[in-house]
């Protein structure tokens, strides 16, 4: 299982410059300055943390720390 | 041993404004030049050919005095977008263009992002075995003749360029025997159809993120050597978040990983040899880690070490 503190950190390595501080977890990450290719290195720290990975069609749908925490857990469960 | 003698790149004269081009597909400067990494993209110019690009290349390396045009034993082109339709094959053009001689061996090798990697290697085998002394390695891979400029994918990422590369028996960087690595089943993230390029962007960065900083790793295992041991990494410039993503990977050396793409893009099999030409003459470098990969899938890394150092064998 993965917490919402994980996915933020994941966040953070992805792009250091993004400021996660105060980030709750249904903010939109879009709103933060995501831009298309911090999203595909978050989910490259993601898919590093928990050996899965997320398939194209499933990306755009995860936008928010929660949502991201579901998704996985979703699929470790 | 056939080892490297000499590096001359080759910019062609075309150039984009890479920041107007990233705004009129709505992206801003900070996005085009820290996560691209280009701010300028190089392109040939109309009329331009591939075998133009492979001729300027030989024509900087001749320029430097030391490698006579008739001592050339050996030529091979790396591209994927040859002259014409692909037949004949672009080193024939090329042999004829620079007036090699006609006892020279040319062939093309069809390797994109990883042909240098490939192709010093498999230069210095065909040398080795048929007792030749001096070849020249050609990368010219436009990929502008084949990029839908209405793509946002690929129109802000790619350059066009051109590298010479000398393999000599008297060359000087020994090319250490490579990692290599290929997998087709990813050939459509990166694919030529009905003469466009096609990227699906992120599963060719998902590629390169989890293939390539385990490559380098089983290289470094096997070569007995830690990553402080080399001097420095010259990996593909595929865009400056993918080489900045390889290099977090290893945080001892992240400040060894050259990102050198701003004036050129990321010009495919050039990336790599345009980062040594220069390179290769500091005389405090004397163990560099390359890795070339992309299309394909395909992805090699070797190590070169300065003849005579401590690094070599």
């Amino acid at each position: 299982m993965i917490t919402d503190k994980e996915v933020i950190d994941c966040l953070h390595r992805a792009n250091p410059r993004l400021d996660v501080d105060g980030l709750k977890p249904a903010d939109a990450l879009t709103d933060l300055g995501l831009d298309s290719l911090d999203r595909y290195s978050l989910f490259v720290e993601l898919q590093e943390l928990t050996g899965l990975e997320v398939p194209d069609e499933a990306v755009p749908k995860l936008d928010s720390v929660a949502s991201i925490v579901d998704y996985f857990n979703s699929r470790m469960g | 041993m056939i080892a490297i003698r000499d590096i001359a790149g080759h910019l062609p004269t075309g150039r984009i404004d890479n920041l107007a081009q990233g705004a009129s597909f709505g992206e801003g400067e900070d996005f085009i030049r820290t996560k691209l990494g280009a701010t300028t993209l190089t392109r040939l110019e109309d009329g331009e050919e591939t075998s133009d690009l492979a001729v300027a290349a030989i024509e900087a390396l001749l320029a430097r005095g030391e490698l006579e045009r008739t001592e050339i034993d050996a030529l091979v082109v790396v591209t994927q977008n040859g002259d014409g339709d692909g037949l004949p094959h672009t080193s024939a053009i090329v042999q004829g263009k620079a007036a090699l001689s006609q006892r020279v061996a040319a062939f093309d090798i069809s390797l994109g992002c990883s042909g240098f990697v490939y192709g010093l290697t498999a230069l210095r085998g065909f040398m080795e075995c048929a007792g030749l002394r001096n070849g020249v390695l050609v990368t010219a891979d436009p990929y502008s003749t084949i990029i839908d400029p209405s793509d946002r994918v690929t129109s802000l990422l790619f350059g066009d360029a051109a590298a010479a590369t000398w393999l000599s028996s008297d060359g000087e960087w020994e090319i250490g025997r490579p990692e290599f690595g290929t997998d087709g089943t990813g050939a459509e993230h990166l694919m030529c159809r009905d003469g466009r390029l096609t990227m699906n962007g992120r599963q060719v960065f998902n590629f390169t993120a989890m293939t390539v900083p385990q490559q380098i790793n089983t290289l470094l295992a096997r070569e007995g050597l830690q990553p402080e041991q080399v001097d420095i990494y010259c990996v593909h410039q595929g865009s400056a978040v993918i080489v900045e993503t390889i290099a977090r990977r290893f945080p001892t050396v992240s400040d060894r990983f050259v990102l050198e793409m701003d004036q050129c893009g990321n010009t495919v099999s050039s990336t790599i040899p345009l980062l040594l030409q220069d390179r290769l003459h500091d005389p405090d470098t004397k163990r560099i880690l390359i890795s070339g990969f992309g299309v394909g899938l395909s992805w090699a890394s070797s190590i070169i070490s300065r003849r005579g150092s401590a690094a070599s064998t």
